[in-house]
């Protein structure tokens, strides 16, 4: 089998383009309903979570180049933890990709274009993602190589014209948030940052595995950048109390923008500029499950498993936009806080339980 | 005793059933030239067809040995006044050959034309067709083939469609060896290297893959070797035939290999470490391996100042973008997303599309198939009745359908900009493969506007990025990126600056240049010593 191979540089843009890729969208509103104007501690602890995170999941994967992500895990904990692990890990990257996906098309349904079917956008960004995934993992990387670049200077352009209307004391007063509200912003934070698990599943395509912790460290640092600079600018433009009303934070900024005098508007081209970062991501995705169900299953048909696994996708996400206001709130908002700590505590535990082992072999 | 027994064994033998027309030339070991002229004779017309081109002579060589000879030729394909001073050379002197005389020494002596040994008669067969004129001896049990090859072509001229106005004016023809030699003429090294090979089952055209022994990656070389070696047609029509078969992806609306008919352009490749194939009647040669990037460059460019030629190679990926998505952004701001609009405009477009009976993406795609009716209908048409289409076109059919209220202004002004801009890329089969995606970007942007058209261009990247060259990415030096080849893909950086030649080729001496050499006017020619 050719196995295909990524650089490094590719390797940090695959990954940071999958931890911020959504999550520019709505995550500073999130955090200045929970914390106000403190919404940058909450940013700076999962941030710093996410780095450690990334240390323990980048050391996993630099183990499981040679395996693959299924015999590490079996080899790690034994073959009934090794697969509920694997389920735990293909779960959480489904329900990721199907929550992108439903929190993307609702930005543009109610944003973009509202007369659009919802079904027809979940069909075009499914087939999309299908039609960029096809190539491989090399193809993706190669894609994100063009569009993480676009992507970064157009959301630099836009932070850097909203300068002149920032106001820095929309940061005042300063540490007013209750502990736990900090917790729990912590967390939606982290959610994203659990997202460089797809760094271990694609383990098997990393040329050099001695510089995944220094490509993934990177990854998640620029990241961090993205998301501390998107949501600190927001607050600082609307203030914590407006920014809590708004569902989609950076929208409102490109749209209170002007980058030329004689363009009303420019948001309908950022937005879909950015949607591509969403579909990369989505790619990546796709493929870390693909990875997944090859191994496990044995299955050498590529091509049948994405069509499958972007089937399930779809329906799911064209579920979770049918279903109503309660189970919408379950998935969107209370399924992550639980599941994102269960995701960092079983890959702490693989990590922890593997070096366990291996002490006791030598 | 010993001739009645070989009589005995020949007759013994089963008869030999009826030669048949030989089809497939590729194997050119069979039978073997018999000692016999008149076997020979019989052997030759049973195993092709008694063309009227196909010249023979017989004659008798006289002197001492008193030998018959027939000559076969083929007419049109040989210098036969050359034939002729040989023969003639041969009969005169026919008195000094002895009784066995050694007929290829003497050939060799008596003519300065290169003379070969034939051993099978599928061998003669296929030297006669390619225009060797044979020569078989009674007695002898090798034939001779005379290489007297000589046949109509036309002078070498401007290539018409790659012009340049500062770089040479001259261009491939349809003769190989002109080719060949035109390249060796800019090329004198003995690292050239021209590998033959022959291709077609029934047109046993020559192929020559021209590369530069110890510059050009070995690997790309053995590939394409094995390319060329694996192609079993039987006809090869020109350069599209076996560019065709040689590519990486077949399926692709993107050519992988880039055709040239400029012969600096075909060189400059060569010292790129690139491979060069030459077909025997082809004005084109093939170069692999091709990037993308790489067809946005014009010959022009290495000829202009590097400043021009960069603003040149911008406006090249700018009417890039205008090709493939111009038509898309325009419906797609037009149908959903008129607030990106500058309100003076879009009131200007709102009054104009009031009449229209049809949407903007209907109309853009009506106007695009007119285009490519009328493109190709000048391709076809002789030069003094095109002029008349155009004539229909522009005028006739454009001003009328905007009187008639069938199409809008605005969209014949989209599609006119983007006739233009295709026109403007070097390499026309990109502008070709760019007219396909926009087509489908349209019909995307038409359904999902903005949403739909970056989809499409993504998927176009996802697409791209995975295509290869003769193994090389085709996307290559963007994704995967190599900064160091961004001096000759985005801009084109003077020449003493490139001082290394493009990573990905993997020359064996990358070393183009020495670096630092950057011309500056002597010392003492400056004000410097002046003002010493």
């Amino acid at each position: 089998m050719n196995r295909e191979v990524l650089s490094p540089y590719q390797f940090t843009m695959l990954t940071a383009i999958t931890i911020s890729g959504t999550a520019i969208i709505n995550l500073p509103q999130i955090l200045a309903i929970l914390t106000g104007q403190d919404l940058w501690i909450p940013l700076a602890i999962g941030i710093a979570l996410g780095v450690i995170y990334a240390c323990f999941v980048s050391s996993l994967a630099g183990e499981a180049v040679e395996t693959g992500m299924t015999s590490y895990l079996i080899d790690a904990v034994g073959r009934f933890f090794g697969y509920l692990v694997l389920l735990v890990v293909a779960a959480w990257l489904m329900f990721i990709w199907v929550k992108s996906f439903r929190q993307v098309s609702n930005m543009i349904l109610t944003a973009l274009m509202p007369e659009t079917p919802d079904w027809a956008l979940l069909a075009l960004g499914t087939v999309t993602t299908l039609s960029v995934a096809w190539y491989g993992i090399e193809g993706v990387a190669r894609t994100t190589e063009i569009v993480f670049p676009t992507v970064l200077i157009s959301l630099i352009i836009i932070l850097v014209i909203s300068v002149p209307d920032l106001d820095p004391t929309n940061i005042l007063p300063l540490f007013q948030t209750e502990l736990t509200n900090i917790f729990r912003g912590s967390f939606a934070v982290m959610t994203f940052f659990t997202e460089s698990l797809v760094v271990f599943a694609l383990s098997g395509s990393i040329r050099s595995p001695r510089t995944i912790r220094r490509s993934v460290t990177a990854a998640v640092l620029i990241a961090g950048l993205i998301i501390m600079s998107s949501s600190v600018i927001t607050l600082f433009l609307f203030g914590a109390e407006d920014l809590g009303t708004r569902s989609y934070p950076l929208l409102s900024l490109v749209r209170y923008v002007r980058i030329v005098d004689f363009i009303d508007r420019v948001d309908p081209l950022i937005i879909s500029i950015w949607l591509a970062g969403v579909i990369v991501k989505a790619s990546v995705l796709l493929l870390s499950l693909v990875v997944i169900v090859e191994q496990v299953f044995g299955i050498q048909r590529r091509g049948i498993v994405m069509i499958g696994l972007s089937l399930i996708q779809a329906i799911l996400s064209f579920t979770l936009i049918q279903t109503n206001v309660a189970i919408d709130k379950l998935a969107m908002g209370v399924l992550p806080t639980f599941a994102v700590p269960v995701v960092y505590s079983v890959t702490v535990l693989v990590w922890a339980i593997r070096r366990l082992r291996r002490g006791r072999k030598t | 005793m010993k001739g009645l027994c070989a009589l005995k064994l020949r007759l013994g033998k089963a008869a030999p059933t009826e030669p048949k027309i030989l089809h497939d030339l590729s194997n050119t070991k069979g039978t073997p030239v018999s000692s016999d002229l008149k076997r020979n004779q019989a052997l030759l017309s049973s195993k092709m067809h008694d063309s009227s081109d196909i010249v023979k002579r017989e004659f008798i060589l006289g002197g001492t040995c008193s030998t018959k000879c027939l000559l076969i030729f083929i007419g049109g394909l040989v210098d036969e006044t050359r034939v002729d001073m040989t023969l003639r050379d041969l009969v005169s002197d026919s008195e000094s050959l002895g009784a066995k005389p050694d007929w290829n020494t003497r050939l060799q002596n008596i003519s300065s034309i290169s003379v070969s040994k034939i051993e099978y008669i599928e061998q003669a067969i296929a030297e006669l067709l390619s225009g060797t004129t044979l020569l078989f001896v009674d007695g002898q049990s090798k034939a001779f083939g005379i290489n007297a090859r000589h046949w109509e072509k036309r002078g070498l001229e401007a290539p018409s469609t790659e012009p340049s106005i500062a770089g040479p004016m001259i261009g491939f023809i349809e003769d190989l060896q002109t080719n060949t030699a035109m390249i060796r003429r800019r090329i004198k090294s003995p690292t050239l290297a021209f590998d033959k090979f022959v291709i077609g089952r029934l047109s046993r055209t020559d192929v020559v893959m021209a590369y530069l022994d110890g510059y050009a990656d070995n690997q790309l070389v053995e590939e394409m070797a094995a390319r060329l070696d694996r192609i079993a047609i039987d006809d090869v029509e020109g350069t599209g035939v076996i560019a065709e078969l040689i590519q990486d992806a077949p399926y692709s609306i993107f050519p992988t290999v880039k055709t040239t008919e400029r012969i600096d352009r075909a060189v400059s490749s060569l010292v790129q470490g690139k491979i060069v194939i030459l077909i025997d009647g082809s004005p084109f040669a093939i170069v692999m391996p091709a990037r993308f990037f790489e067809s946005l460059a014009a010959a022009e460019d290495y000829y202009e100042r590097y400043w021009f030629a960069t603003v040149a190679r911008i406006l090249r990926y700018f009417s890039m973008l205008v090709a493939l998505g111009l038509p898309g952004l325009y419906v797609a701001t037009t149908t959903f997303h008129q607030e990106m609009l500058p309100t003076p405009l879009a009131v200007a477009i709102a009054s104009e599309r009031e009449a229209a009976p049809f949407p903007a993406a209907a109309e853009l795609l009506v106007l695009a198939v007119m285009f490519e009716i009328l493109r190709e209908a000048g391709v076809r048409l002789p030069r003094q009745v095109g002029a008349a289409v155009s004539i229909v076109g522009a005028l006739i059919l454009g001003e009328t359908a905007i009187r008639a209220n069938l199409v809008t202004s605005p969209t014949v002004i989209v599609t006119a900009f983007v006739a233009i801009s295709v026109f403007i890329f070097p390499q026309y089969a990109v502008g070709q493969s760019l007219t396909l995606a926009r087509l489908g970007l349209l019909i995307l942007s038409a359904s999902f506007g903005l949403v739909g058209l970056i989809s499409g261009f993504l998927a176009l990247i996802a697409h791209l990025v995975s295509l290869r060259s003769l193994g090389v990415p085709y996307l290559s030096p963007v994704a995967p990126a190599v900064p160091s080849e961004y001096k000759d893909t985005l801009v084109r950086s003077p020449w003493w600056k490139m001082t290394t030649t493009p990573q990905t080729m993997h020359r064996k001496h990358p070393q183009r240049e020495e670096a630092a050499k950057v011309p500056r006017p002597p010392k003492d020619l400056t004000g410097d010593n002046e003002n010493e």
